[in-house]
Formats: C-alpha cells, sequence, structure tokens
C-alpha cells in the first residue's frame, strides 16, 4: 500500500517528525482558536441578546421601584418580572434575569426572576456583594458581557446593559446570567474536531511509515539472502571451473581430454545460468537502494570495452552509431544495466557469424539504444517464447553456450525501470533489438 | 628468483593456482590461514601477495591494516581476490590502499597468474 509513496521511505526519515510535530501545533492552534472563538461568538450573542431584552425596560417604571420589599406588590414589579420570566423560559440557557441599581456605592438588586420561594431568590433591596467589572461599566453606561466570572451563585457568562432615562442618566442596570459551563462545553466540543483530526492523521502517518520499515526490512533480507545464497553457489562452481582448466593443461589421453572439455562447457553453461537465474533472483527481491542517476553513452561503452575480447575472438567489429546522445541518462542500478548491456552483446556476438559486424544506433523519437546484428536471426513466431524466460530458439545449435535468460533477464531490468525491448528479426539475415528507456 | 605469497583458503581454489604457476619462474608460498600469513609475510619478505578478501581466522581487511603499517611497500604489489558479492568490502579494501583486484569469478587462474607476473616486473 505504501510501497510508492517515496515520502515514508527511509531516505527520508526525519521529515516524517518534522511534520508530525507541525500538524500536532497546527491542530492544537485551531483547538485552541475555535475554542476561543466559539466562547467569543456566544458572548457577543449573549451581549445583544442583553440589549435586545433591556431595551424593553422602561426606565420610568423602574423610578417607580424603591428597592424595597414594597416594591414587590407594585404592578410595574409584577410586570416587568413577569416580562423576565417569559425571557428566562424561552431561552434554553439563561439562568438569571435581574435588574440592579445603585445607592451610594451599594449595589442593590430590583427585580430578578427568581420565584420568592427559590433558594436563589434575591428580594429588592437584596445587596450584590461580588466584585464585577461588567456592573460597574454598565452603571457607567457602557454594555458589556464577561465570564467566566465567579459569584455567590456560581460561575457565569453575565451580559450587562445599562437602562437610562431620557436625562441619559443611567437608572438601572439590566443583567442575563448564563451558566459558564453552557458555552464551554459547546467550546470544547468544537475544540476537540481538530484534535481529533490531528490524533487521527498522526496515526496514519505512524502507520504508514511502520509498514514502510516492514516492508524495507523484508527487502533487506531477501536481498542479503540472495546475496549469500549467489556468494555459496557461485564459490564451489568457480572452484570446479578454475580446477577444470588446471586438467584441461595437463598432459591426458584423447578420451580423457574429451570427456575433461565436455565437463567444461557443461561448467561454463551452468555458470551462466546460475548467473542469470541469481541476477533475475535479484531483481525479484525488489530492492531498489542501488538505483540511481546513470549515463546511457558512457555504461554502453563500459561494457563494449569489456566485450572487446570475445568479439576479436570471431572478428566482430563494432559500429559505435555518432546519433547516441551524451547526456541521457536513466535512473537504475548501473550494475543491473550494465548487465543488461552485457547480455544483448554477447548473443548479438555469439549468434554472428565470424567476420560480421554489430552495430549500435539510438532512437530519439522513442528514446531507444538500437544493437544490431547480422547473425542468425530468430524465428518470428519465437520472440515471445524468447523474451518469457528459460528459451532457446530452436535454429540455434545446443552446444552454444548459455541459458536462453539473458533476454529475460534484460526484459525484467527494462520494465522494472519502466521502459521496454522491442525484438526485431530475420532469419539468417540478423537480429535488432530496441531497448527503449523511460522517456 | 622473485618470491610471492598466496593467502587463500580454499583447497580448489589453492590447488588450481598451484598448477597454473608450475611452469612459471617464481618461488610461492601458499598459506592457508591469516595469522599465519601474517607471520609468514614477515619471516619471507614476499615480493608480491595475491590475497583472498575472505580468509578463516582474519579477514582480508585485518592483513591489510597490518601491512598498512609494518610493510606498506607492498600494498602496492598485492593483488586482491574478489567475489562479485563482497562489494562494499571491496569498496573499504580500496580505501586501505590497495589498487590491483580481481574478480576471482570472472577470472581463470591463468589470468590472475598472469597479472602477477606483471607486477613483479
Amino acid at each position: 500500500m505504501v510501497k510508492g509513496i517515496t515520502f515514508f521511505k527511509s531516505k527520508y526519515k526525519w521529515y516524517l517528525p518534522l511534520l508530525i510535530v507541525i500538524i500536532i501545533c497546527i491542530g492544537v492552534f485551531t483547538s485552541i482558536n475555535l475554542y476561543q472563538n466559539t466562547i467569543e461568538k456566544n458572548k457577543e450573542l449573549l451581549l445583544e441578546r442583553t440589549k435586545t431584552i433591556s431595551s424593553f425596560v422602561e426606565a420610568r417604571d423602574i423610578d417607580t421601584l424603591e428597592s424595597n420589599i414594597s416594591d414587590t406588590e407594585k404592578p410595574q414589579y409584577k410586570d416587568i418580572k413577569n416580562h423576565l420570566q417569559k425571557a428566562l423560559s424561552e431561552s434554553k440557557d439563561f439562568r438569571f434575569l435581574y435588574l440592579m441599581t445603585r445607592e451610594g456605592n451599594e449595589t442593590k438588586f430590583l427585580i430578578d426572576s427568581e420565584n420568592e420561594d427559590s433558594l436563589d431568590y434575591s428580594a429588592p433591596g437584596d445587596i450584590y456583594e461580588d466584585e464585577s467589572v461588567a456592573i460597574d461599566e454598565a452603571f457607567l453606561g457602557k454594555a458589556s458581557v464577561e465570564g467566566p466570572t465567579k459569584d455567590t451563585w456560581g460561575v457565569w457568562f453575565s451580559g450587562l446593559a445599562p437602562i437610562v432615562n431620557q436625562d441619559n442618566k443611567v437608572v438601572a442596570i439590566f443583567g442575563i446570567d448564563v451558566a459558564s459551563d453552557r458555552y464551554i462545553k459547546e467550546a470544547l466540543t468544537e475544540a476537540t474536531i481538530p484534535l481529533i483530526i490531528t490524533i487521527f492523521l498522526v496515526i496514519i502517518l505512524i502507520v504508514a511509515r511502520y509498514f514502510q520499515i516492514k516492508e524495507e526490512k523484508t527487502i533487506e533480507m531477501r536481498s542479503k539472502f540472495v546475496a549469500i545464497a549467489s556468494h555459496e553457489i557461485r564459490s564451489p562452481l568457480t572452484g570446479i571451473s578454475w580446477a577444470i582448466q588446471s586438467l584441461e593443461k595437463e598432459n591426458l589421453g584423447e578420451e580423457t581430454k574429451a570427456l575433461i572439455k565436455k565437463v567444461s562447457i557443461n561448467i561454463s553453461n551452468l555458470i551462466e545460468t546460475i548467473n542469470d537465474i541469481l541476477g533475475i533472483t535479484e531483481v525479484n527481491t525488489g530492492d531498489r537502494t542501488k538505483d540511481k542517476s546513470i549515463n546511457l553513452k558512457t555504461t554502453l561503452q563500459e561494457v563494449i570495452k569489456d566485450t572487446e575480447l570475445m568479439r576479436s575472438k570471431r572478428f566482430i567489429d563494432l559500429e559505435f552509431g555518432t546519433d547516441i546522445p551524451e547526456n541521457q541518462s536513466v535512473v537504475a542500478d548501473p550494475e543491473k544495466m550494465k548487465q543488461v548491456f552485457a547480455n544483448i552483446l554477447s548473443n548479438a556476438i555469439k549468434y554472428s557469424k565470424e567476420n560480421s559486424k554489430i552495430n549500435i544506433s539510438f532512437n530519439s523519437e522513442k528514446n531507444s539504444i538500437i544493437i544490431k546484428d547480422s547473425g542468425v536471426g530468430i524465428p518470428k513466431d519465437e520472440i515471445n517464447k524468447i523474451l518469457s524466460g528459460f528459451y532457446r530458439a530452436s535454429n540455434v545449435k545446443k552446444d552454444f553456450n548459455g541459458s536462453g535468460l539473458g533476454l529475460y533477464y534484460a526484459k525484467q531490468i527494462m520494465e522494472m525501470y519502466g521502459g521496454k525491448i522491442d525484438i526485431v528479426s530475420n532469419l539468417g539475415k540478423g537480429t535488432e533489438i530496441h531497448l527503449s528507456f523511460k522517456k | 628468483m622473485k618470491k610471492i605469497i598466496i593467502v587463500e583458503d580454499d583447497s580448489l581454489f589453492a590447488e588450481s593456482l598451484k598448477q597454473s604457476f608450475r611452469d612459471k619462474d617464481v618461488e610461492t608460498i601458499f598459506i592457508d590461514n591469516g595469522s599465519d600469513a601474517l607471520k609468514q609475510i614477515e619471516a619471507e619478505r614476499p615480493d608480491a601477495l595475491l590475497l583472498d578478501i575472505m580468509i578463516v581466522g582474519m579477514s582480508g581487511i585485518e592483513i591489510i591494516d597490518n601491512l598498512k603499517s609494518t610493510n606498506e611497500e607492498l600494498l602496492k604489489k598485492t593483488i586482491m581476490m574478489t567475489s562479485m558479492e563482497q562489494k562494499d568490502v571491496l569498496a573499504t579494501v580500496l580505501e586501505k590502499g590497495i589498487t590491483i583486484y580481481i574478480d576471482k569469478n570472472s577470472k581463470t587462474p591463468e589470468e590472475i597468474t598472469d597479472e602477477i607476473l606483471n607486477i613483479l616486473n
């Protein structure tokens, strides 16, 4: 699932904690912001409601009140109290609505929304003893909201507005108390959402990284196994090969020599097959850690140089085209790409007639390298089978060295790097191998 | 007559090398483990050294480290025999001053013998 996602690869492992820290910071910041915004929004709404409701209280009705127990009989008192209680019942947030007045430096209740038999009832004339900035400001003519503040009755958000007469004198103040945890709960609920999203994102990132690490470990294990297996297989084979070569030089009878020669050819074939299979197994480990940007022209030239001996033995000339671009590069494991070129070239040399030519050119439209030989060619109906592995064409003598795997390996590699192989061939005339690279 | 020491612990390889050195005008001393190798190098003062990268008892790298401090001249006349799978070890070895290395799997014993003889001249 996370196979291709570059960001999680160990190469970039420091970006992930950085990203996580950034996400957490953004999450916490957004959370705090959302909390504060929700509270602010509610406070503003409360202020509006306070101003609106207070506008229905007439200053001249207030003037009739004396802030003592006799007020409770007055129709203005009862009227306003009804108003307050109605407004209270219509809101799910309001807890207390009240009117207060100030005499000297004492703040006294005029009317409140509680019934007389309630424990929280404040009778007219009861002194409000707690400190409140908003109450002070209201008496100075300014409406405001404060909270959360604590007083004798609990913790509140309070909206306070002045009630002024025609002379713009503040005769009383009107207040609404909302239980603080109403707003706080709402704010907390809002604020939790970004936190949840943050935690969710962080978990996803960590899990993805975990799977990536697991996959990398698996690939590493596979690679190590292939390396060890390769070594264990190649060493004794090389040892045997060397021993056989030494024997070939001994002075032995004709029949013995012939037998040793056959063993030698078989060992060579075996080594080549093992190399091809080990190569393919290595490709299949999925290990891409050796990939890097390589120059096609120089890589090709290196391999061509290695084939000098083989070519000269059969007097085969190599024409290296002038149209091959200097700066064309591809991202790949250099060893694997060299092996691809080596396999194609060695096939071309093996199946070419002596004294013939191999030509290498470039097709810029398809971004492909073309290796052309004038050898025995491949029957058309067998081209696909050869590319599918473990197959040598029927027109080729059995004691030619090599397995049929060279082209299969080349196909695997080209496709791994986003390219492809095409074969154009004419029996008896020659073969063209087109190696097309990803643009 | 020039003298070379060959440190190779696999008997099959050692035998093959012995064969290819047989008719050559050079004295060869074959050693199959690391600690003996250092002693012999010290005692015999060879003109060239053929060293396998992995040897029982001591890795080729340890021998090179030792040579670096005791006999740096010889390092220039040392051929390291490697196999394809030891690429990372190879890098370390090259850093320590080895300039010539041969992949066992792709050369014949003859070719390796020829390389050593080239160095001696």
